[in-house]
């Protein structure tokens, strides 16, 4: 399930390789920054949001490194059993179904302000979003109806 | 812990008990202690966070159906002498 984090979280590779991505998104976020033309404001924030999401990668991949260094064994696998303990997964799961139900009624708002507004396009944008959580939900409770 | 549900029946309007959330309770507390085990060690042994152990002793959490074995199985007893489920 989503609730229990991938076990590639205590591995070091795993966050090397984060930490090369997030290199290659900062990297590639101040390069087109640099060579785009000055008018280009939308691209600019596309090269302004990669350079941040890279520079965000990579400093979490590089704390998180330093952290593995620096801890013991024992350290390591109390982590583990708080990342998979029930009680944890069970308020992790309470919080997100919060988080859910507020998403649904936060996107039928915007759409909702969006037109009021004047922007069609990002009202349309937040519809297709309510559609898409209605879509997703029906599909994943088909899926876990079927394995449960 | 109670909850109501409020809906229309026939144009009319219904206001439904919907079941309750029981907390088992427990021996938890006293067999650790009896054991001379901290929260802590008991935690480490059933492979869980001490919040877990700190919330079933107080009966605020039910635990699984896999860590209830489990406890069971720590302290040499079966289930129902460590859980006591009561009908309201």
């Amino acid at each position: 399930m989503l609730c229990k984090m991938y076990k590639g979280y205590q591995k070091k590779s795993f966050w090397a390789l984060l930490l090369f991505a997030g290199l290659v998104f900062l990297a590639f976020g101040i390069v087109s920054y640099l060579l785009l033309p000055e008018d280009s404001v939308c691209l600019a924030t596309l090269s302004g949001f990669s350079a941040g999401l890279g520079g965000a990668l990579a400093a979490a991949a590089v704390i998180r490194l330093i952290w593995l260094q620096i801890s013991t064994p024992e350290q390591l696998k109390l982590e583990e059993i708080k990342r998979n303990d029930e009680r944890n997964i069970q308020i992790f799961r309470r919080a997100m179904l919060i988080v859910g139900y507020l998403s649904f009624f936060l996107l039928a708002a915007m759409s909702l302000t969006f037109s009021m507004l004047g922007y069609a396009v990002a009202g349309w944008i937040a519809i297709g979003g309510l559609y898409l959580e209605c879509i997703v939900f029906v599909l994943a409770h088909a899926v876990i109806s079927r394995k449960m | 812990m109670r909850f109501w549900v409020c809906y229309i029946v026939n144009g009319k309007l219904a206001l439904h008990f919907v079941g309750e959330v029981v907390y088992l309770k427990n021996r938890v507390e006293e067999l650790r202690k009896e054991r001379g085990v901290r929260q802590e060690q008991l935690a480490l042994a059933l492979e869980v966070s001490r919040q877990t152990i700190s919330s079933l002793e107080k009966g605020r959490y039910n635990p699984s159906i896999i860590l209830a074995f489990k406890i069971s199985r720590y302290f040499g007893l079966p289930i129902e002498n460590i859980f006591i489920y009561e009908e309201e």
